[in-house]
């Protein structure tokens, strides 16, 4: 018997839960952060949903695993961390519902996991965790759109009934989310006992149910039996303990306290051997003990002390299921925010525009020796002829539908639209030589610019994010072939000399939808419709729509190859690779477009 | 033939590989075994160039290529990866002999090449023509075998070779990686956390952890050992010096 060990009384963590239920007429969730507090997180959530707890809280993703086997896919199991970065597969995975704690996290949980269920944490003056005013007014009425499952805050000071900053936090409470219909929590074992007024919707006890303050009438859960090494004698002024820690004021007597852990543990009171042990701090703060000082008896003892770190005063009675546990290996588990001085608002601010400057300056760069990149492959050998003449065809032919309909619909549209916009200044007879110059000069090469972006950035970029994510480009590498070479080079020359074909098929498909719109439906005559169409275009305006043509071909495969390359991991790196990709050949296509209008035709 | 030494990698603030020290010999089959997320499969990527250690020496037959030079060695290297790896848009014979299409060979003489590596991993010549999706799983950790050896390479890398494979299957592959490297005499490095690849595959074993190789040793060995972590991991024990939350 050299080694302590602790008793787990399952049954009195149930009638605590129970108890701190009977308080209030609302919901009550159970907290089992800390892994339970120490005392088994999967263990104790099991019990608790026995009993009928149907929420359970925990303090990061990672422990939502165990939680969810034990608890079974309905219960909700909330982590307070809210979506840290990297967390996203376990939340989805494991259907946890993250209590969301900041702007970040918002943005992050809803680009990450549209739809999935969350929670808000607003900061009511403890400055731990969660949203403050400016952050709450920016996104509040967002997210309540998407009905958070709770709106919760937590009471800094509620072990003390009486203190000031109780009814403080209540009214900054009720400030920031009087009015929202979503379930509000703001209590916690001490909120429970402060009263109705705490209450809300949701409480969440956490302390409580393993026994501790402030819940006095909690029934005793943990008991915890070590052997006694030695007794010793303490004078008045002897010291004990790492650094000193405690010296005593008068000489050892019955019923002294233990003297190494009063400063953790406090107060602790001994009886005949036994060593009672009130518990006033919390749980994931007990101390890694590698020895007690007991100087509670003058007499040798031959039972191991117990030491009952809950309330109450005896180590018997404990009829319950017991489990066995190793709890002095238990780790702490500490996640408090980080402090910061008071300017951090205005930090914080500049410190979210400075991210957001660099990331954009980064990908610029990273776009741009992707670009350097291609170009160095496409002029050194080899080059993949078959990889190219597939992407030809690809790109090219098996576009032509979606072009032409394209084409054809807006050409036929514009002619409606000049026609009935022109009789508002007797100029309906320009309609063949205004569709001719909308749809050459600039609706062919940007509408089809944009279909192809749609149709062929999106589908290189799923492929080539789709291949990095199982492995294939790793192993084109091992198989002596360069992915630039094999992947980007053929797609982007293939869209780069195909664009202008199917950018001069969709100039004369949209003539010919406004030619269609304009004879049948308009009253033009066939033939000088015709003429006025060819007497009226430039060459410039041709050679300017094919050029066009080749840049937004080549932005739009390039992006999709970046885009591709660059993809994160699983399903939702290629999720989210594609739609980076044509977002920014679709900017990107506009960009060039105006750029190039300007080049062209600025007098 | 192939040694390590202090390799280091970090990535962001986590540390992946702090210090490993390796030597396998020339036809030597080394097993890495390790828990998941240990950088067993880091380690196979800097060896083969796809990653670029911190620090550290890589020398493969007396060249040092840590940093660079390993497209010219890459002719003589094989893959197997984790989840085969096919190219989805070419037909099986096209990827396995992915290597060669651009060597001038004909295509008929290299599909034939192709039904010869086929067959010696147990796939018919119907196979050839199918696309990879066609295929079960266990199919295609053939192909994926069937290429990593079509270019007959002097060493050959195989990552978890039977992951998500049911046992009678696993113990198929096993086999065959086995006869193969043997035949071959190629040197093989494999990484697994399956026990059983581990005993038909293996000459030498490694145990990484925590980013350094916690033992190393011949087969025989490994089940006189009294390491810790190794009998933890032989053992699939909750209760060690290795933790379970990772």
């Amino acid at each position: 018997m050299s080694t302590g060990h602790i008793t787990i009384d399952l049954d009195a963590i149930i009638a605590n839960w129970r108890a701190l239920d009977k308080m209030t007429s609302v919901e009550t969730a159970a907290v089992v952060k800390a892994d339970g507090y120490g005392l088994g997180a999967a263990t104790v959530a099991k019990a608790l949903a026995k009993a009928g707890a149907r929420r359970f809280f925990v303090a990061v993703a990672e422990e939502g695993g165990a939680v969810r086997n034990a608890v079974g896919p309905g219960p909700e199991v909330s982590v307070f961390a809210g979506h840290m970065r990297g967390d996203t597969d376990t939340i989805g995975d494991l259907g946890l519902t993250p209590i969301l704690n900041s702007l970040e996290q918002v943005t992050r949980h809803f680009d990450a996991l549209p739809g999935h269920p969350f929670g808000i944490q607003l900061d009511t003056g403890m400055n731990r965790l969660g949203m403050e005013w400016d952050e709450w007014a920016a996104v509040a009425e967002i997210a309540l759109a998407q009905r958070p499952t709770v709106v919760m805050s937590h009471l800094a000071c509620a072990d003390e009934p009486d203190h000031p900053m109780n009814a403080y936090q209540l009214d900054v409470f009720h400030k920031m989310t009087d009015g929202i219909t979503v379930p509000r929590s703001l209590a916690a074992t001490g909120g429970i006992l402060l009263g109705k007024d705490y209450h809300f919707d949701l409480c969440r006890p956490g302390i409580g149910l393993y026994g501790g303050l402030p819940f006095t009438k909690a029934r005793p859960v943990v008991q915890m039996d070590l052997p006694v090494v030695q007794i010793r004698h303490l004078d008045a002024g002897e010291v004990v303990g790492y650094a000193n820690s405690w010296q005593a004021t008068r000489p050892s007597r019955d019923r002294d306290p233990i003297s190494g852990l009063r400063r953790r543990l406090d107060p602790v009171d001994v009886r005949q051997g036994h060593a009672i042990l009130r518990q006033r701090t919390r749980a994931t703060y007990w101390p890694r003990v590698d020895g007690l000082t007991d100087r509670g008896c003058d007499r040798p003892q031959r039972r191991p002390a117990c030491v009952d770190p809950a309330w109450g005063s005896t180590n018997s009675g404990s009829t319950g299921r017991r489990v066995r546990h190793n709890w002095l290996r238990n780790p702490d588990v500490t996640w408090w925010a980080l402090y910061t001085p008071d300017t951090r608002r205005m930090k914080r601010l500049l410190a979210m525009i400075g991210a957001a400057t660099l990331g954009g300056f980064t990908t610029v760069g990273r776009i741009a020796l992707f670009t350097a990149s291609t170009f160095r492959h496409l002029a050194t050998q080899p080059f993949y002829g078959r990889e190219f003449g597939q992407a030809l065809f690809q790109i090219g032919f098996l576009s032509l539908p979606v072009v032409g309909l394209t084409a054809l619909f807006t050409g036929g549209a514009l002619a409606l639209q000049i026609y009935s916009g022109g009789a508002r200044f007797s100029a309906e007879a320009v309609v063949p030589q205004i569709v001719a110059i909308g749809m050459v000069r600039e609706l062919g090469p940007v509408l089809v610019g944009l279909m192809i972006a749609a149709r062929v950035t999106s589908s290189i970029a799923a492929e080539i994010a789709t291949m990095k994510v199982t492995e294939q480009i790793d192993a084109l590498v091992t198989l002596s072939t360069h992915p630039m070479k094999y992947l980007t080079v053929p797609r982007v020359l293939a869209a780069t000399l195909v664009m202008p074909a199917l950018v001069g098929v969709g100039d004369i498909i949209g003539i010919l939808g406004g030619y269609i719109v304009g004879t049948e439906r308009l009253g033009f005559n066939a033939a000088s419709y015709l003429q006025n169409t060819v007497d009226f275009l430039e060459q410039r305006d041709v050679i300017s729509s094919l050029v066009k043509g080749a840049v937004f071909g080549f932005i739009a495969a390039l992006m999709g190859c970046y885009y591709g390359m660059a993809a994160g991991r699983g399903a939702s790196g290629v999720g989210a690779a594609t739609k980076g990709a044509v977002v920014a050949a679709a900017v990107l296509i506009l960009v060039a477009n105006l750029i190039l209008t300007e080049a062209f035709f600025s007098i | 033939m192939i040694t390590l030494s202090g390799i280091t990698k970090t990535f962001g603030y986590n540390a992946v590989l702090r210090g490993v020290d390796l030597h396998v010999d020339k036809g030597q089959s080394l097993v890495v075994i390790g828990g998941s997320g240990t950088g067993k499969s880091v380690l196979i990527k800097c060896i083969i160039g796809l990653i670029t250690p911190d620090a550290g020496q890589i020398i493969i037959d007396g060249q040092d290529v840590t940093r660079s030079g390993h497209d010219k060695l890459l002719h003589r290297f094989g893959m197997l990866f984790q989840a085969s790896a096919l190219f989805d848009s070419l037909p099986v014979w096209e990827n396995v002999c992915f290597r060669m299409l651009r060597s001038g060979q004909s295509r008929g003489d290299l599909r034939d090449l192709a039904a010869e590596k086929l067959r010696r991993v147990g796939l018919g010549p119907d196979v050839a023509d199918k696309f990879p999706a066609e295929l079960s799983g266990g199919m295609q950790k053939r192909v994926g075998l069937a290429r990593a050896i079509a270019a007959d390479p002097e060493i050959i890398f195989f990552d978890e070779p039977t992951a998500g494979l049911d046992p009678i299957l696993a113990g198929v592959i096993n086999d065959l990686i086995r006869e193969i490297t043997t035949e071959m005499g190629a040197t093989a490095i494999t990484i697994t956390h399956d026990m059983s690849s581990v005993h038909a595959i293996a000459d030498q074993v490694a145990m990484i952890h925590d980013g350094v190789v916690q033992w190393h040793g011949n087969i025989g060995a490994l089940d006189q050992t009294d390491d810790a972590h190794v009998l933890q991991f032989i053992t699939g024990s909750a209760t060690g010096p290795i933790p379970t939350l990772r």
